[in-house]
């Protein structure tokens, strides 16, 4: 045998290192990057090893904490592109100029979520209720993708869901899919708040306010550094970060979180912008409910939104015309938003939903 | 417990391994045979005591059918015991519940509730059974200590997928190998050949089937219910030929020699090369424990019929309790008999590229039967194979997009490239060529292992196709 065999030493050796860098390093409770928390180690009783849990256990732990795990995911991801030459990894596509977009699936729930739709509709006689789908970046950045991707058309969807639904729609699938690169995010499943602002555009007149210019707003740029919810998919270690912009308003806000009697007096919370989820910095990340107080604003009207996380960089420019606002999650939101809504003589209602979670949205099956 | 996961790659096998080459050699087989244990129970330890109980079982008959040598009647009779218990083991965990809900046709009050099935049945009552038919047959010699032959039994590299080792292969091994660097070094090249076959091709290959496979039969266009039979035909041989490379490596590095379960059999000419390639451990076992007993083909033509039909069918039965695999078996069974005495002899004049053609035909829509439950389905995708509502749409044009580099590596692996390489680097005259072959080969290798980790560690979890069986 040559002395070049004893080269099969170098793959044991990178086991052992690995195996050696498990043992040692210290086990983190929460992963940052994926926003979940990271298992624990299991249980050791005869009844978890008879039924297996114990093994499962010890297999979700160790790949929850193996060493190097986010520069393994990247590995992956860079393996199979440029290797493989795939065109999509975990579910998201490698698009064109750096953007990484999510695949969207045939919807399954639509007739389901339009029926709860309609059911709110017809127990609010008092309010108009508007529904406003947003198409998502793998819509608008068609030209960016494979050009035989088989993914449905969100477009047709939302004609579907307009169709059927018996409220007011507005309409973004025309105002949202000029390739701008202003609209949606490279690496982060939701849109930019330029994006949210041209639908503000569409979506106040609709609700009889004329928008206020692009001027009226100090547009400021408040971190450089986002690497969104695709990029904790993809893990690709070297992609830059980009921008979020917040469009902020002089006039001033009384923000109560929950049930909250202690308003803030800011829509915006910069701590996230030190974290990971940096989104979150609209709207303090998940409430049940949200109610905003405007003294300055245009009318003296009350929305409701009830919307997934794409409306919380757009409801900054709605607090310029709605004296007061109810933002609600009906993920966590227990009780019947319907009454509450009567309940307060709420003039308008917006549900407020992205084409690319509407079908599978645990929350949007709670509207009604 | 798995070869490619986390748990096996990074804990068991080192820490294995670390413990055997330290072990003093007379305590090398119970280090073996613990850590066997220890890898079956993993996960579903009660079934740890069947394979206990198929050790005790198949070495006192093999001791008794020795004792009594001279008295035939006794000798049959534990010979027909070993037999009755190992089938009564793969009846009562694999079959009971396809036998009960079969019955349940005509005999409705009938309740059966499907055992859930111990993993590596088939594999370890096989290897039992042929050890008790060969000391019958005076082909081997009963093993004394028990040790040696729970240690036969347990063996964790090829316990759970094969291939199917006789204990005559490795009876000497079993008491007598001595450690070397080359058994070891060819050992961790095999074993890593083969993860890179499993989790980099197979399990790429096995996400595109999947999803063909899931969709809707009646509006597949022809070119992708092909492209999809195809992509599952290349990820059974990666999957499984790689998990014998696995085993057969693991087996190497502690100084067993396995016998060889694939040798290229998408490169058949026939139907009958086919099977002369394809999970060879278990043809070879039909071969010689039920299809020459039952006569061959030394008989008649139609006892010779019979007995590939009878044969094949069983082979069918062996890969899962499910009417496909029956179906499937006789589907070769058929076309076996037909190559003997229809088209054989024409077969043998045609050109070889289109006798390769025919021969990957009958084998990629032999897969089709193969995994698609249930003879509705398969009459579906048959439809779509062959006169599919379309050529094809949209879909599968992103599928070649997306998949056409696994596909086309898969295509070229599965051609004899590699032995050719071997004998290429062996055949090299310069030691420095030979170094800088080695060199690039390993540095291939590290770089591909690195992927296997990411793959691993990226993805949930990936068991292997042959689990079922």
């Amino acid at each position: 045998m040559s002395h070049m065999n004893r080269l099969c030493i170098i793959p044991c050796c990178i086991v052992l290192m690995l195996t050696a860098a498990f043992v040692a390093a210290p086990k983190k409770d929460f992963s940052e990057n994926e926003n979940r928390y990271l298992s624990s180690f299991p249980e050791i009783s005869p009844e978890t090893i008879a039924d297996g849990e114990f093994s499962d256990g010890i297999s979700s732990y160790i790949r929850d904490h193996f060493p190097f795990r986010d520069a393994f995911v990247g590995l992956n991801t860079c393996f199979e592109r440029y290797i493989l030459g795939k065109k999509e990894s975990g579910g998201v596509y490698f698009a064109k100029d750096g953007y990484y977009i999510e695949k969207y699936d045939k919807p399954q729930n639509t007739d389901a979520i339009v029926d709860g739709f309609n059911r709110l509709k017809s127990s609010l006689p008092d309010s108009q209720v508007y529904m406003c789908l947003v198409p998502t970046a793998i819509e608008a950045y068609r030209d960016k993708l494979p050009k035989v991707i088989p993914d449905p058309s969100q477009l047709d969807v939302i004609e579907e869901y307009q169709n059927k639904f018996s409220g007011k729609s507005i309409d973004l699938r025309e105002t949202l899919l000029d390739d701008s690169e202003e609209n949606y995010y490279r690496l982060d499943h939701h849109w930019k708040t330029s994006g949210a602002f041209k639908a503000y555009g569409v979506i106040a007149p609709a609700l009889g306010f004329e928008p206020l210019p692009k001027e009226y707003f100090d547009v400021e740029t408040v971190t450089e550094d986002f690497r969104g919810t695709i990029f904790s998919k993809i893990d690709i270690p070297f992609l830059s970060g980009e921008s979020i912009e917040a469009y902020i308003s002089k006039k001033s806000v009384n923000v109560y979180y929950d049930e909250s009697t202690k308003p803030e007096h800011s829509l915006y919370n910069p701590e996230y912008l030190k974290k990971k989820d940096k989104y979150s910095y609209f709207l303090d990340n998940i409430h049940s409910v949200i109610k905003i107080d405007s003294p300055e604003a245009e009318s003296e009207r009350s929305l409701a939104i009830i919307k997934d996380s794409y409306a919380n960089c757009l409801v900054p420019f709605l607090t310029e015309h709605y004296r007061r606002i109810y933002v609600f999650d009906t993920r966590y939101y227990k009780d019947s938003v319907s009454s509450f809504i009567r309940e307060n003589g709420i003039d308008d209602v917006l549900l407020l939903y992205n084409m690319n979670t509407i079908d599978t949205d645990l929350g949007v099956r709670a509207v009604y | 417990m798995v070869f490619s996961c986390p748990e096996f790659l990074f804990f068991f096998l080192p820490i294995f391994l670390i413990i055997y080459f330290i072990a003093p050699y007379r305590l090398k087989n119970l280090t073996l045979l613990i850590a066997s244990l220890i890898f079956y129970a993993w996960g579903e330890p009660v079934y740890v005591v069947l394979l206990i109980f198929s050790s005790v079982v198949d070495y006192t008959n093999g001791r008794l059918i020795e004792k009594f040598g001279k008295n035939k009647r006794l000798r049959k009779l534990f010979l027909i015991l070993s037999i009755v218990i190992n089938l009564s083991l793969l009846g009562v965990f694999k079959y009971a519940g396809f036998i009960g809900e079969n019955l349940r046709i005509f005999m409705p009050d009938i309740k059966v509730t499907a055992l859930p099935l111990p993993i590596g049945i088939s594999f370890f009552t096989f290897q039992t059974m042929s050890y008790s038919i060969d000391v019958y047959r005076g082909k081997i010699k009963a093993e004394k200590s028990f040790l040696c032959f729970m240690t036969y039994v347990c063996m964790f590299p090829q316990l759970i997928a094969g291939p199917i080792v006789r204990f005559s292969d490795i009876s000497s091994e079993l008491h007598k190998r001595a450690p070397s660097f080359e058994d070891f070094y060819c050992g961790i090249t095999r074993f890593m050949n083969g993860l890179f076959k499993k989790v980099l091709i197979a399990d790429e290959l096995g996400l595109l089937w999947s999803v063909i496979k899931g969709s809707e039969y009646s509006s597949l266009p022809a070119l992708t219910a092909w492209l999809g039979a195809v992509s599952f035909t290349l990820q059974l041989y990666f999957d499984f030929s790689g998990y014998a490379d696995m085993a057969v490596g693991l087996g190497r590095i502690m100084g067993f020699h396995y016998c060889e379960n694939f040798n290229h059999p998408l490169a058949a000419v026939s139907v009958t090369d086919f099977w002369r390639r394809w999970h060879m451990s278990l043809s070879e076992w039909f071969r010689d424990y039920v299809y020459i007993p039952l006569g061959g083909n030394r008989c008649s033509v139609q006892r010779h019929i019979f007995n590939i039909l009878a044969v094949w069918c069983l082979t069918g039965i062996w890969h899962g309790a499910s009417w496909n695999f029956a179906l499937w078996g006789l589907y070769y069974g058929v076309l076996l008999v037909c190559e003997k005495y229809i088209w054989g002899k024409s077969l043998k004049k045609l050109p070889s590229p289109f006798a390769h053609l025919y021969a990957l035909f009958i084998i990629v829509v032999g897969f089709a039967i193969f995994d698609i439950e249930g003879l509705e389905n398969i009459l579906g995708y048959f439809g779509a194979m062959f006169s599919g509502s379309s050529l094809f749409d949209k879909s599968t044009l992103y599928y070649i997009v997306n998949y056409g580099r696994v596909l086309t590596a898969a295509v070229i692996f599965s051609a004899p490239l590699y032995g050719a390489y071997e004998k290429m680097k062996n055949g090299l005259s310069s030691p420095g060529k030979k170094a800088l072959a080695l060199l690039v080969e390993w540095g291939l290798r590290c770089f591909l292992f690195a992927a296997v980790i990411a793959s691993l560690i990226s993805r949930s979890y990936s068991p292997f196709l042959y689990f079922r069986f």
